[in-house]
Parts: C-alpha cells; structure tokens; sequence
C-alpha cells in the first residue's frame, strides 16, 4: 500500500507546496515560505525536486529591480497530487479495516 | 531522514486539507474599486443632473472628463493588487468578469453617443449590475449578488424616467450596485485580516 505513494509528496514542505500551488494560480517564494512557515533555503531545494520532477513550474522576474520567484503547479503536478491525496484516502480505508 | 516512510494517513490528509482551506479563500480585496467609482459616478451623474435643472449646460461639456481622469488614477489604486504575493483562481475569474465589463461599457457608450443616449445610459447601469451580480457569486458576497440583481431592475426603470430625473435615479442606483457592495467586501476583507 505504502508504495502506491508518490514518494516525492511524502516530504512535508513538498506536500505543502503542492497543496498551496492546487489552489492558487500562481504564487511567490516569500507567500510560499510565509505560509508553510519554513526556512528559505529549505523550501529552496524542495521546490528544485519538484520542478525536476515537472511537478511545478518556476518562474524567475524582477518587479521594481528585485528579484521575484514565480510558482505554478503542472498539469502533472496537478494529476500526481490528484493521485496521491486519493491513494492516502485508501490507505487510510486500509488502516481502519487492519 | 527526508522522505517519512512512517505515514500516518490522516494526518497526511488533514494537513493538506488545512493548506488548502487557508489558500483557497484568499483573493485581493477589489472594494477599492467599488467604492472609488462608485463615488465617482454618484458625484458625477448628481452634478449632471443639477447643472440641467439650474441650466448651466456649458459645465456639462466638461463634466464627462471625469470619467478618463478616473480611468488614468485606477491602474494605482490597484497598485497592491498587481504586486500581491499570489494570484488565485478567484483574482482571475474577477479578472474576466470586469475586463468584459469594459467591453461591454464600451459598446454602451458608443450607444449613448452616437444611436440612443436613453438606450445607452440604462445599458450602462445594466453592465454594472451584470459585473457586480457575477463578482458576488464568485466572492460569495450576499451583497453584492442583492446590488447586482436590484440593478438589472433599476437598469429597466431607468429607461422610463425622464431626463434630468434619470441622473438622480442612476446616482442612487450605482449606492446600490457599488457603494453598499463595497463598503461590505471591504469591511468583510478588514475582518478577515484581523482574524489572522
């Protein structure tokens, strides 16, 4: 059952990060941070995991000379969250009938 | 170790849940908008209507210049709005709803000028009513759904009330369509914050 899981949601800060993308159209690295309440370098990393994986997409500006961070979640980001919220709510079934 | 095998599914599941309700509901506060244009408007078609009862018709000649004035200071009233942090799917059906507001205002003005200035006017009030009624279901505003769709019926009796009277009944009107509306979603927005 546990294999059935997307591996790569299995970290907090990605999971957070999929679940404020699927809602929002796009948002920044500082709202991101702010909202997930973690530190800048690790939210750094996993955002990179999760745009390797094509799970996001990240978008790299400058509003009024600062440089400003981009996040929107993929068609497969979306269909990989889709996948792995439904296959947590089995293995929860699964639990309760142990 | 990075990646917890030890999985506790509801704990999973209602962590995302709470995410996503904290993200889900949030959009940027438009009421500035409602309230800047609906002064506007009150001011504009109030003195309209005087000028005509007072037969000061050279005024009226200028007064219109209000509206493009009011166009150029919009774009940094939305300032905030442009530069927040995330842009969610309710930001951008608001985006729809009022940029084919301003095609459909376009076509009335056009109307109003140059085929039927009493057709035009009530088409006018009725675009209104059609962008705020939509907002309201898109915020779930109670307000603003009650100010659009009591203005699809003042769009309807304004046609039939005579000039100058129409200035005043369409100044009372965009109160309803845009000030009360407003003033409500800003004071709903000031709420939500002091929650957080």
């Amino acid at each position: 059952m546990l294999k059935e899981l997307d591996e790569l949601l299995l970290n907090r800060i990605r999971l957070g990060v999929m679940s404020i993308l699927v809602s929002v159209k796009e948002a920044e690295f500082s709202w991101i941070q702010k909202e997930l309440q973690c530190t800048s370098g690790n939210l750094s990393i996993q955002l990179q995991k999760l745009q390797e994986a094509g799970y996001i997409e990240i978008e790299k500006k400058f509003r009024d000379k600062y440089p400003l961070t981009l996040c929107k979640i993929t068609k497969k980001g979306i269909q990989a969250f889709q996948k792995h919220f439904e296959n947590l709510k089995k293995y929860q079934e699964f639990n309760k009938k142990k | 170790m990075e990646t917890n095998t030890n999985i506790h599914p509801e704990e999973e599941i209602k962590f995302i849940q709470q995410v996503l309700d904290r993200a889900r509901n949030k959009y940027s506060d438009i009421s500035i908008l409602f309230i800047f244009w609906g002064w506007i408007l009150v001011f504009y078609l109030l003195l309209n209507g005087i000028f005509l009862i007072t037969n000061m018709k050279e005024i009226l000649h200028y007064l219109w210049l209000i509206m493009p004035v009011g166009g150029i200071i919009t774009p940094f009233l939305l300032k905030k709005q442009i530069t927040e942090k995330f842009h969610s799917y309710l930001d951008h059906y608001l985006k729809g709803i009022w940029y084919g507001f301003l095609v459909s205002l376009l076509a009335s003005i056009l109307i109003l000028i140059f085929h039927d200035y009493n057709l035009g006017m009530s088409m006018i009030l009725f675009n209104m009513s059609w962008a705020t009624f939509a907002s309201g279901f898109v915020l779930e505003l109670p307000s603003m759904k009650w100010g659009g769709g009591t203005g699809f019926v003042l769009s309807i009796l304004s046609f039939i009330i005579p000039t100058p009277w129409k200035f005043f009944f369409m100044a009372f009107s965009t109160i309803v369509i845009y000030l009360i509306p407003g003033y409500n979603l800003k004071t709903r927005f000031q709420n939500k914050e002091k929650e957080q």
